[in-house]
C-alpha cells in the first residue's frame, strides 16, 4: 500500500496509480491540515498529483526522485496558479 | 540498389516537389515569405543530401541558390523575375542531376553547367524591397506561459515551450500525462495550472484531468513533438527565442508520424487481401453444399461468410485508403518537361498545373504519367501554334497548356487543355482516309465528334508526322489503351481554331475488378467482366463459315466469331455446343468461343511484369484462393 498515514502525515510511497488518488482523497479530507511525506515516492500519477497540487498540504519530506523533486514539486506547490 | 541513394531519390524528389511548389507560389507572389522560407529549407535540405554522393555540381549551384535566398530572408526583399528564372533553372537542372544519378551518374559537364547556373544565380539582379516582415505576435497560451513565475525565469535556457492540455477523461484511457512531461527531453521546467479555478476538495473528481501542464525544454521543437506524438491533439508547441516562428501545432507534424512502407510489400498486401475474397467466396460454395447435408449447419455457414466478407471488405477499404498516393510525385516533371519542349518548338508556353495533390490509387498514379505526358506532348507539338501563327490568328503569343487533376464521387478526372489550333475534323477524315484507316464513305458519315476521335486509331500518328518530341513511335492509340487499361475513358472537346481539351476520367480505386473465368484450349483465363457483353450457348452446327472467318447469329445480328484458343495459338474447340463470350471492345461485336464458361470473381489483377510484360493480349495476371496464377487476357489487345 503506498498511501498510509502514520503520526497524522500522510505517507506516499513507492509508485501511486491512478487508483490510489481516491485513497488520497479520502486521506486528504480526513486529516485536513495534515502534512504529507513523499521522501519514498518514486512516481506519481497526474490524477495523485493534480489533488496534491489542489490541496497544497504542508510537505514534511521531499522526494528523493530527482524528477518529482526538481520538476514536479516546485509546479505542484508553487503559488503560481 | 543501395539504401541510401533509393532513400536520397525519394527524399530529394520529395523536396524538388516541394521547391517548385514554392516557386510557383513566388511566381504569383514574389514577396510571399513563407514561400522564400519552404524555398529556402528545400534548397539547405537538398544541398546536404546531395553532398553525400557524386553531386558535386548539384551541391555547387545549390549552394549558390541558398546564398541569393538567404540574402532575401535576411533583407525581407522579394525574388525579381531573373532571380526567379535562375532559381527555377537551377531547381530543374538539379532535378535532372538526380534522374542522372539513378541512371548511374551525372553527364559530362555538368561541372561547366553547374558553373554557369551558380554564375546566374549570382549575378541576378536582386531584388525589389519590400515591407520588412510584421513579427507575429505570440499566441495567448505562449503569452500566460512567459509569465508565469516558475518558467519566466528559465526562458533563457529553453528552446521550446510547449502547453499539453490533457482530456479530462484521459484517465479513464490508461493514460499518465505526468509519464509523458518526465519523457520530455531536457526538460527545464513546468508549472501546472488548474483549466478554471482549483475546486475544492470535498467536490473534486480525482479521476478527472482538470490541469494543463506548461513546459519548457531544452531540446528542439522535434524532439518535443516526438514525446507528445501520440497526443497531438492536446499539444501546442512553439520555438522560443526569435518569436517571428509562428507556434507550431504537432498536427502539422505529419511527417514524423508517416511510414515509408516498401510499395512492393503494398501490393502483397493487396493481393492478400483480394486473395482473402477470393477464399471467402468458397465459404458460398461451401454453404450451398452443406444445404443437401444440414441446413442448420449451411446457415450458420452463411453467417459466417457473411461476417468475413464484413471484415474483409473493410480490410479492402482500408488498403486502398493506403495505397492512395498523392499524384504530386509522378505529374512533379510535368511543368519541366513542358518548358524544356516549348523551348525545343520555339514555342512560348504557360504551362499550369492545377490538382496535383489529388490522391489516387497507387496503380493509377504509377501509370497516369507516360499517357498524360504523351498528351503535353501532343498538345504542344501539334495543338499549339507558333508565336508568329497566333499573333497572324489574333491570339497572343503565348498559348496556355493546362492539366487540372480533381476527383469527382469515385473518379479521378484529368484535363489537358490547350488554347491552340483545335483538332479540324475535316482534316482528320481526309487523314484517316488516306492512311486507310478508315473508307472515304465511311469517314463521311461520322459525326464531327467521331471524326476527331479517329486520331485515336492506330496508325493514325504516322512516323512522317510524328516529330523528334511526340516522337517514339507511340501515337494518341497508346494513349487510349493506357487509359482503358486503367479502366478509364478519353473524349476530345475540340473546337477548330480555339482549342483542344482531353477529358479524361479514371477510377480513383482499382483495387479489385470482376472477372469471368473461361477456359480454352485447357487454361483458365479470366476476362474483364466490364468488357463482356454477354455468354450464351449455341449450337456449333449455327456457325458458318464466310470467306476466312467465322460468323453466328445472336439475337439477329451477325457476329464474327473468333475461337480463343486459336488467337492464343492453340488448336481450336470442337465441341457440338459453342460456348460464346460477346465482346465490344473493340467498337465491333466479337463472339469469342471457348471450351467452357467459369465463376464470376472479384480479383486483384496485377500490371503485367517480368517475363510476361512482353506477351501481348496479358492484361495481367491475379492469384487465385488455391495458389494458381490466373491470366487476364487483355481483350482490346487480343482483338486489336
Amino acid at each position: 500500500m503506498s498511501i498510509a498515514i502514520r503520526d497524522g502525515v500522510i505517507m506516499i510511497a513507492g509508485h501511486c496509480p491512478v487508483e490510489e488518488a481516491e485513497m488520497l482523497l479520502v486521506a486528504l479530507l480526513e486529516n485536513p491540515g495534515s502534512g504529507v511525506d513523499l521522501s519514498a515516492a518514486t512516481r506519481l500519477h497526474m490524477a495523485v498529483a493534480q489533488l496534491l497540487a489542489a490541496a497544497k498540504p504542508p510537505v514534511v519530506a521531499a522526494p528523493r526522485d530527482a524528477f518529482l523533486r526538481d520538476m514536479l514539486l516546485p509546479a505542484l506547490f508553487h503559488l503560481d496558479q | 540498389m543501395d539504401e541510401l541513394l533509393e532513400q536520397f531519390l525519394l527524399e530529394g524528389r520529395d523536396l524538388i516537389v516541394e521547391a517548385h511548389r514554392a516557386l510557383d507560389v513566388l511566381a504569383l507572389n514574389p514577396g510571399d515569405t513563407a514561400a522564400v522560407d519552404s524555398l529556402f529549407r528545400a534548397t539547405h535540405t537538398l544541398k546536404g543530401s546531395v553532398a553525400l554522393f557524386d553531386m558535386a555540381p548539384a551541391e555547387t549551384v545549390l549552394h549558390a541558390a541558398e546564398t541569393r535566398l538567404v540574402g532575401v530572408r535576411r533583407s525581407g526583399m522579394s525574388t525579381d523575375p531573373e532571380l526567379h528564372a535562375a532559381l527555377v533553372a537551377t531547381i530543374d537542372q538539379v532535378d535532372r542531376w538526380i534522374d542522372a544519378l539513378e541512371a548511374g551518374g551525372l553527364p559530362d559537364g555538368a561541372a561547366g553547367l553547374g558553373e554557369q547556373l551558380s554564375q546566374a544565380l549570382s549575378s541576378a539582379e536582386a531584388v525589389v524591397h519590400l515591407p520588412k516582415r510584421e513579427e507575429e505576435e505570440d499566441p495567448a497560451w505562449l503569452v500566460q506561459l512567459r509569465a508565469r513565475a516558475m518558467l519566466r525565469n528559465r526562458l533563457a535556457d529553453a528552446t521550446t515551450a510547449f502547453r499539453y492540455t490533457p482530456d479530462s477523461d484521459c484517465f479513464f484511457r490508461g493514460d499518465d500525462p505526468l509519464s509523458l512531461i518526465a519523457a520530455v527531453p531536457e526538460l527545464i521546467a513546468v508549472a501546472i495550472v488548474p483549466n478554471t479555478d482549483w475546486p475544492s476538495l470535498e467536490t473534486i473528481d480525482p479521476f478527472r484531468c482538470i490541469v494543463s501542464i506548461d513546459g519548457l525544454s531544452g531540446a528542439g521543437i522535434e524532439a518535443v513533438q516526438a514525446a507528445f506524438r501520440l497526443v497531438p491533439d492536446q499539444i501546442v508547441i512553439a520555438p522560443l527565442g526569435s518569436s517571428a516562428h509562428a507556434p507550431q501545432r504537432l498536427m502539422d507534424f505529419g511527417a514524423e508520424t508517416t511510414l515509408r512502407v516498401d510499395s512492393n510489400s503494398l501490393d502483397r498486401l493487396a493481393r492478400q487481401a483480394g486473395e482473402l475474397t477470393v477464399a471467402r467466396s468458397g465459404l458460398k460454395t461451401l454453404a450451398a453444399r452443406a444445404d443437401a447435408i444440414d441446413s442448420s449447419l449451411a446457415q450458420d455457414l452463411r453467417r459466417a461468410e457473411a461476417a468475413i466478407e464484413q471484415a474483409s471488405s473493410a480490410l479492402s477499404h482500408s488498403i486502398s485508403a493506403i495505397r492512395r498516393v498523392s499524384l504530386a510525385p509522378t505529374l512533379r516533371r510535368m511543368p519541366r518537361l513542358a518548358r524544356e519542349l516549348a523551348e525545343s518548338l520555339g514555342k512560348d508556353i504557360g504551362f499550369s498545373l492545377v490538382g496535383d495533390s489529388v490522391r489516387a490509387d497507387k496503380q493509377i498514379a504509377d501509370m497516369l504519367f507516360e499517357p498524360l505526358l504523351h498528351l503535353l506532348r501532343n498538345a504542344i507539338d501539334h495543338g499549339v501554334e507558333t508565336p508568329e501563327a497566333r499573333i497572324a490568328a489574333g491570339k497572343s503569343a503565348k498559348a496556355q497548356v493546362a492539366l487540372q487533376i480533381a476527383i469527382e464521387g469515385d473518379r479521378l478526372i484529368a484535363t489537358m487543355s490547350d488554347d491552340g489550333r483545335g483538332i479540324d475534323p475535316t482534316l482528320v477524315r481526309a487523314g484517316a482516309v488516306e492512311k486507310a484507316l478508315i473508307e472515304a464513305d465511311a469517314a463521311l458519315t461520322l459525326s464531327d465528334v467521331q471524326a476527331q476521335r479517329l486520331i485515336f486509331l492506330p496508325g493514325f500518328s504516322t512516323a512522317a508526322e510524328v516529330s523528334t518530341v511526340s516522337g517514339r513511335g507511340v501515337g494518341m492509340d497508346a494513349v487510349l489503351r493506357a487509359i482503358e487499361r486503367l479502366q478509364g475513358t478519353i473524349d476530345i472537346h475540340s473546337e477548330p481554331g480555339a482549342g483542344t481539351r482531353f477529358h479524361i476520367s479514371l477510377p480513383v480505386n482499382a483495387i479489385t475488378t470482376r472477372l469471368l473465368t473461361v477456359v480454352s484450349g485447357g487454361t483458365t483465363y479470366g476476362l474483364r467482366l466490364d468488357q463482356i457483353v454477354e455468354t450464351t450457348r449455341i449450337d456449333a452446327d449455327a456457325i458458318t463459315m464466310v470467306g476466312q472467318g467465322q460468323v453466328c447469329m445472336i439475337r439477329d445480328r451477325v457476329l464474327p466469331v473468333m475461337d480463343l484458343a486459336q488467337l492464343l495459338g492453340q488448336p481450336g474447340e470442337t465441341s457440338d455446343i459453342a460456348r460464346l463470350v460477346v465482346t465490344e471492345v473493340t467498337g465491333e461485336s466479337v463472339a469469342l468461343r471457348v471450351r467452357a464458361l467459369g465463376e464470376r470473381i472479384d480479383a486483384m489483377v496485377r500490371a503485367r511484369s517480368g517475363l510476361l510484360a512482353s506477351v501481348p493480349a496479358v492484361g495481367g495476371t491475379s492469384v487465385l484462393a488455391d495458389g494458381s496464377v490466373l491470366i487476364v487476357l487483355d481483350l482490346p489487345e487480343l482483338l486489336a
